[in-house]
């Protein structure tokens, strides 16, 4: 079976294909340029290994918690790519693809940077989540995290000094989700068939802020 | 083997649409789902919510629009597809362009990125396709208001623009103001037909002066007036301001038309569907022994196919896009600009 894995979660965007045993993973960008990015790094994986595109029998893609313009990237592109190659498409959560790469550490808390001094979390111990997925500021998760808890993932990163003021301990490895840890993912929960194309959205987690793009408006309203 | 049709997706702003035209510009299918009823509240577009419903029905309008035109999205029947890359709203581009990227690299077709200002001026040709050059288009929406000299495809010239306000922004500032809800522009121009368009004496700013134009002082005049007088009927309110709002376009355009010796008159964007503005340039238009062009609503407002009108002069002759390419939420369309 033929995989491709597309991540978009994060500032880093990052395209894996598998083939049995045989796995190979590129960073597309580390900087937010997912759109020009993720195609062309597609082409050249594929044609390096002289695979056409007809023959991706899945295609795997993160749906977040993450930053939603890399996600609307990736999850446009994963679909519209499943629609045209007729293929099956299966959804991974971002937390829980951290959760899996991290899954020696028995009791941790995936922690993704959402912008805006808060973070995406969720709770794992070795691979079963303790709790939802969840947005909440670095202070909140400091406070809820008990010492015994390691932190990982880039949410955990960018608020180091909260953490570690809060005496957690941080990994510094992953930052972000690995698009081939994704399809391991997917291949150990056999959730890769019968998924609906229409069922494959981000996980947003937080509502959309309700700013018209009609910047006068205030001032006329009086 | 070509099939002489594109595919083209539309998505900067708040629908979402796909067409297949073919290379004599004739429309086999245009889909637009509009996002209105998800705004409504808001009283404008709000761009992530149009973000996630772009990518929410992207695909099904894809497939609507394959289907109407014979193909299928696994067998599209097409040799290229075109999409806006720019200008928009980013979040909302990014679904259309990072689609289109996907299903060049699925089908091995090129990938023809669009200037929507571009498309909105292909529009009228998709109905009048003898169109006769030099032509002035009055592009004017919520987000525009520009009177372009366009000589024909890829040649076009900037002869003036609003200096504050886009036309449409004041129709649906001044219907907010009237409590006609959003999008405000229709329900005015309806009320405006029961009013009397002299009631009040509002200004036609920068009438005698140039080409551009400016539209947030007649926005202000019309909120003193009614502050002034509070028995003003709603419908005189209404007709006031449309006479003035469209007296001040049609003189411009017709300014501009006498300026470069224009044969046609065109009206693209989704003002461009006002019914007083549609009947005054008709009226100046054959006063002046000139043609004037006036699309359909749905050619009008943002739709697919006026991208696959723009996207197969792009074919024919700039060439195909990069896969690298970017979304510009605000590429300036390439024109000479003077006047
Ligand atoms: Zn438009």
């Amino acid at each position: 079976m033929k995989i491709l894995s597309i991540e978009t979660a994060t500032p880093v965007a990052a395209v894996a294909l598998a083939e049995g045993d045989d796995v190979s993973v590129v960073e597309a960008s580390n900087d937010m340029h997912h759109v020009e990015s993720l195609i062309p790094t597609i082409e050249a994986m594929t044609s390096e290994r002289a695979w056409s595109m007809s023959d991706i029998d899945l295609i795997v893609v993160d749906i977040g918690p993450g930053l939603f313009t890399g996600l609307r990237v990736g999850v446009a592109t994963a679909r519209s790519l499943a629609a045209a190659l007729g293929c099956a498409i299966a959804p991974v959560s971002s937390l829980e693809v951290l959760a899996h790469e991290t899954v020696e550490q028995a009791d941790r808390w995936v922690v993704i940077d959402a912008r805006r001094r808060e973070v995406f979390a969720q709770h794992f111990h070795a691979s079963r989540a303790l709790g939802e997925p969840r947005v909440m500021s670095p202070e909140v998760l400091g406070a809820a995290a008990e010492p015994r808890s390691v932190l990982v993932g880039d949410g955990a990163q960018r608020y180091r000094d909260i953490f570690e003021s809060a005496g957690l301990t941080l990994l510094d490895d992953p930052l972000s989700p690995n698009p081939a840890a994704a399809i391991e993912l997917v291949i150990g929960a056999k959730r890769s068939s019968g998924i609906a194309l229409e069922a494959i959205v981000p996980q947003y987690l937080r509502d959309p802020d309700a700013v018209a793009n009609f910047h006068v408006l205030d001032r006329f309203q009086r | 083997m070509t099939t002489g049709r594109i595919l083209a997706i539309e998505s900067s702003c708040d629908e979402t649409a796909a067409a297949v035209v073919t290379r004599d510009l004739r429309v086999l299918s245009s889909v637009v789902s509009s996002q209105i009823a998800l705004h409504e509240s808001f009283g404008g577009v709000v761009p992530e919510i149009a973000g996630r419903a772009h990518l929410e029905v992207m695909e099904p309008v894809i497939e609507a629009a394959l289907r109407e035109a014979g193909g299928s999205i696994t067998e599209p029947g097409v040799d290229a597809v075109a999409v806006t890359a720019g200008p928009g709203l980013i979040g909302s581009l990014l679904v259309g362009l990072s689609s289109a990227k996907a299903l060049c690299l699925a089908w091995g077709l090129p990938l023809l990125a669009v200037n929507h200002m571009e498309g909105h001026l292909f529009a009228a040709q998709l109905e009048v396709p003898d169109l006769a050059f030099p032509a002035v288009t009055l592009l004017v929406s919520g987000g525009h208001t520009e009177f372009i000299e366009v000589r024909g495809p890829g040649q076009y010239r900037l002869l003036g623009a609003t200096i504050d306000d886009a036309a449409g922004e004041a129709y649906d500032k001044v219907a907010r103001y009237l409590g006609l809800g959003y999008p405000g522009g229709p329900a005015l121009d309806r009320l405006a037909q029961l009013g009397n368009p002299k009631a009040i004496s509002l200004p036609r700013a920068m009438k005698n002066e140039g080409l551009d134009v400016s539209f947030s002082g007649l926005k202000s005049a019309v909120i003193r007036a009614v502050d002034g007088d509070p028995s003003l009927a709603i419908e005189d309110i209404a007709a006031s301001f449309q006479a003035a709002a469209v007296d001040v376009l049609v003189i411009k355009a017709m300014r501009a038309v006498d300026l470069v010796g224009a044969r046609t008159l065109v009206l693209g964007g989704g003002v461009a569907a006002n019914s007083e503005l549609r009947r005054r340039c008709a009226e100046e238009a054959h006063a002046a022994g000139i043609a004037c062009a006036l699309p359909s609503m749905a050619m009008c407002t943002d739709n697919a196919a006026m991208i696959g009108a723009a996207g197969w002069h792009q074919f024919l002759s700039v060439g195909p896009s990069s896969l690298r390419m970017a979304a510009n939420p605000s590429w300036q369309l390439d024109m000479e600009r003077d006047a």
